[in-house]
């Protein structure tokens, strides 16, 4: 079905190559998992497959890639677009229309298919991605998980016989990913369709992938094989993994979650629920806010809180007014209804770049955000705005370090992983400390390495006393980050609480522990070995 | 009127949306009508005229009156080229102001203001024009009428029609962006710290949305292998037609035959590729029949005038100023231009 030989590939003006000597097969009915951390040639190792990569990005390209038997590199992305469908990240820059069904139906319409064929297909893609209720809306009017939905149709509509998908969860919701990746495992089994999945969040991909395909940082592979050889000998690994390492059980041992599940339990039943919940004074609230268009307002009534020195983690489905909660609080999104209040006065309706210092915002597609020429340049420009530019730029350094950017702190930020992109972003906000930071999907496009390292440096910058809020559709990141948790259901505010019971309360919700564990309590791999050891400290 | 109905199930059925919608064929003929007329006329009337019915068609196609960025955009395009030529043309008799400076200094004159002036509305019509254009007809619908074996031109075209609303959100990305980071700009010396990352994201998105389309099987031929020499030849054909006519105009009964054959060669290959399918299919009425005629015909006329009688096109203001000739037929020439505002639905 799908062949890689000896491929190594250079990018024009690359230093170093994406990919160094790949070589691995692919047989039909696969879904093939390809992991790695950010840059370290994921994307490139798809885009060798539909052609992309050499006819469209040029470079410097060696071995060879077959799909059916054919090169990739004698026949043009064109002609293999009849047999391999591609889902990229950011799909709104790669709307070729306004329209959900034009959109889904533009690949079949170039494939010159009946017109029976094209409305049955458009038909059944709409029903099974559940988009009926998206069709009326214009594209540009959806949110980013929305969107992601009607790419994967279209994609989907043509019933490739291989299909790449690069981080197509990034920015859907819990229910969104499972729906797609069990398609996605039924189709493999069904008609033998190959699937490869670009993808960071290895929660969704154990239990479906059967083949898995892990690169290095230089674009080496590592492992191919069997999904289940390939997991133990990463240095990362999917929730439940993690744990049964951090418990020093053997992963591939099918006793080992019933030992878990036991270990999980003694914990709880001792009550060390680790986290205390802090609450200081309130920096940053909403009361009441009402925003979005008036037929189909986008947040209804939300009361929300940030307290200074705590996490609170915004969740819910795709299009429940997350970003839109976190734009009106900014500023950027005008209320019909409602105030905003800053350390006890009002702000809204005050313009955002005098709020800048004091709070910081890095919203969810960060690429707007960077235009300085280096990665250190963009920390000096926001401190240059916040008249900090001498005393400040010590503290760049240091920084880019904690979040793991020393490495390319020259280099130019839009030539990035996407990955690395968003940590950039965020470092030119953090850079100016403001006292509320207000994060829109921070670990799209992050490994599980940058997602512990943004872990790590937001409690530092709670326990420092910033008030953060962080919308994301990411569990166990916001089980790891947040003490408090909001849930929203169509701009309603569904649900409020500490994280670990708001988490709990919702089945849709709850981590991988808390899914073992039937308790609230530990929630994740990293709570469970922190209680693991005190308990053992102090057991006599 | 909405465009499709969802059931329950998620089942697609569309709805009489397309009833008032314009055949994107019919919008092509009125675009190459109002940009070839404000193309080869310089009289200000006729100009006027064109960019009216464009801007009540884009009006009729929007629903919106016209909003104040639309009349800062026009004014920016009227004012640009009449300062410029003011500042920099010296001729002319009637001075409006004298600059006793060597180099830069003498005449400031009426003429010169009135030259630039004509150009401004030259430039509004004919964006005028294209914006009622893309208005009307998206990039897919142009995507699907280009000629197998054009997958540049196509490509050109589509990131040409959605420049302008790219354009527009990612200056508002931008704007934003950097507000929340705490800058202000502040006049015009911080303009290129707009400019620029415009510039690269637009880059950006046209570099998307090309391996978007290539990743899509767009540009793919249906054509054999003859077929696709057979479109190498009627592409060939007709640049030869072209380049005759251009370059040598006694000559023009070859430069005819090599356009026939051209053009013969692709309705044939156009024939044997069959009628490609549509989800949506667009309805040839008797609205766009009509309107396309009309278009083509008055686009024949300027064109007829530009061979046989060019000075009625021509407005010059030099040496003195004089107001622009007002010839009725040409105006009446323009007229269906701004049938589109009276037989379209809104979008």
């Amino acid at each position: 079905m799908l062949e890689f030989r000896h491929l190594t590939y250079t990018y024009p003006g690359g230093e170093r190559p994406a990919l160094k000597d790949v070589s691995l097969e692919v047989q039909p009915g696969d879904l093939v998992a390809v992991v790695g951390r950010s840059g370290s040639g994921k994307s490139s190792l798809l885009w060798s497959v539909n052609g992309l990569i050499p006819h469209f990005y040029g470079g410097r390209y060696a071995g060879e890639v077959l799909v059916h038997g054919v090169s990739t590199r004698r026949t043009p992305p064109q002609d293999i677009a009849a047999h391999v469908g591609t889902v990229f990240q950011e799909p709104a820059r790669r709307f070729v229309s306004q329209s959900v069904l034009d959109e889904i139906a533009f690949g079949l319409e170039i494939a010159g298919e009946s017109a029976d064929t094209l409305r049955r297909r458009v038909d059944a893609v709409v029903e099974r991605l559940e988009l009926g209720g998206l069709v009326h809306r214009p594209l540009d009017q959806m949110s980013g998980g929305e969107q992601q939905r009607v790419a994967l149709a279209a994609a989907l509509a043509r019933g490739p016989e291989l299909l790449l998908l690069d981080e197509p969860t990034s920015q859907l919701d819990r229910r969104g990913s499972a729906a797609l990746f069990a398609w996605l495992a039924d189709r493999g089994r069904q008609s033998g369709a190959t699937t490869l999945v670009a993808e960071h969040r290895l929660e969704e991909l154990v239990g479906v992938a059967t083949r898995a395909v892990y690169l290095d940082a230089q674009g080496g592979l590592v492992a191919a094989g069997a999904a289940g050889d390939v997991w133990p000998t990463m240095p990362y690994a999917a929730p439940l993994a993690s744990a049964l390492r951090r418990f020093g059980m053997d992963e591939s041992d099918p006793n080992s979650l019933g030992r878990l599940r036991q270990t999980l339990g003694d914990l709880s039943a001792a009550g060390r629920n680790g986290r205390k919940s802090k609450s200081g004074a309130v920096v940053l609230a909403g009361r009441g806010l009402c925003a979005g268009y008036d037929r189909n307002p986008a947040l209804r009534d939300v009361d929300v809180e940030v307290a200074q020195g705590t996490v609170t983690a915004v969740l819910g489905e795709n299009g429940s007014g997350k970003t839109t909660l976190l734009r009106a609080l900014v500023g950027l999104m005008p209320l019909n209804h409602g105030e905003v209040i800053f350390r006890g006065a009002r702000i809204d309706g005050r313009p955002v770049s005098k709020l800048a210092g004091a709070i910081g915002y890095v919203p969810q597609w960060p690429s707007a955000l960077l235009f300085a020429d280096s990665v250190s340049e963009e920390l000096r420009f926001t401190l240059a705005q916040s008249g900090d530019g001498v005393s400040g730029s010590e503290g760049v350094d240091e920084l880019l370090t904690r979040l793991g950017l020393a490495d390319v702190a020259d280099r130019y930020p839009r030539d990035l992983s996407s990955g690395q992109r968003q940590r950039v972003a965020l470092a030119a906000v953090l850079i100016a400390h403001p006292a509320a930071l207000l994060l829109d999907e921070p670990t799209l496009g992050m490994d599980p390495v940058a997602k512990r390292q943004l872990v790590g440096l937001l409690h530092s910058l709670a326990s420092d006393g910033a008030a953060i809020l962080v919308a994301t559709h990411d569990v166990e990141f916001a089980a790891n980050v947040a003490e408090h948790t909001i849930i929203l259901e169509a701009g309603k505010l569904a649900d409020f609480g500490s994280t670990h019971e708001t988490l709990f309360r919702r089945p849709e919700n709850r981590t991988a522990l808390q899914k073992l564990t039937g308790s609230p309590w530990p929630a994740t791999a990293e709570e469970a070995e922190a209680a693991s050891e005190k308990f053992h400290k102090s057991s006599p | 009127m909405p465009e499709a109905n969802a059931t329950e199930s998620g089942r697609v059925s569309l709805a009489d949306s397309r009833r008032w919608r314009l055949h994107p064929g019919a919008w092509i003929a009125w675009a190459a009508a109002g940009a070839g007329i404000a193309l080869l006329s310089r009289n200000p009337w006729q100009l006027l005229l064109v960019g009216l019915a464009a801007l009540a068609a884009r009006f009729r196609l929007s629903g919106r009156p016209p909003g104040r960025s639309d009349a800062a955009l026009f004014l920016g395009l009227l004012a640009f080229p009449t300062l410029l030529n003011f500042a920099l043309s010296r001729t002319g008799s009637t001075v409006l102001w004298r600059l006793p400076l060597p180099w830069i200094g003498g005449n400031f004159t009426l003429e010169a203001l009135l030259f630039g002036f004509v150009a401004g509305i030259q430039i509004a019509t004919l964006l005028a024009v294209m914006i009622a254009f893309s208005g009307a007809v998206s990039s897919t619908d142009l995507l699907r009428r280009v000629p197998s074996g054009l997958y540049p031109v196509g490509l050109t075209a589509s990131i040409g029609l959605t420049f302008a609303p790219q354009a527009r959100r990612t200056f508002h990305e931008i704007r934003e962006a950097q507000e929340v980071r705490g800058y202000q700009a502040r006049g015009w010396r911080d303009l290129p710290q707009l400019i620029v990352p415009m510039v690269v994201m637009s880059l950006e998105n046209a570099l998307a949305l090309g391996e978007s389309l290539a990743s899509r099987g767009w540009g793919q031929s249906r054509l054999g292998h003859i077929g696709r020499w057979g479109m190498v030849s009627a592409w060939l054909l007709l640049a030869a037609g072209l380049v005759l006519w251009l370059v040598a105009p006694s000559l023009a009964w070859l430069s005819i035959l090599s356009l026939g054959a051209g053009l013969a060669t692709f309705v044939g290959l156009g024939r044997a590729m069959g009628r490609p399918t549509r989800f949506r299919p667009d309805t040839w009425d008797w609205r766009a029949t009509w309107l396309t005629g009309l278009c083509l015909g008055s686009l024949g006329v300027y064109v007829a005038v530009t061979l046989l009688q060019p000075g009625l096109l021509v407005y010059y203001p030099y040496p003195r100023a004089v107001w622009p000739e007002v010839h009725l037929p040409l105006l009446l020439a323009c007229l269906p231009l701004g049938l589109p505002a009276l037989v379209i639905g809104r979008a």
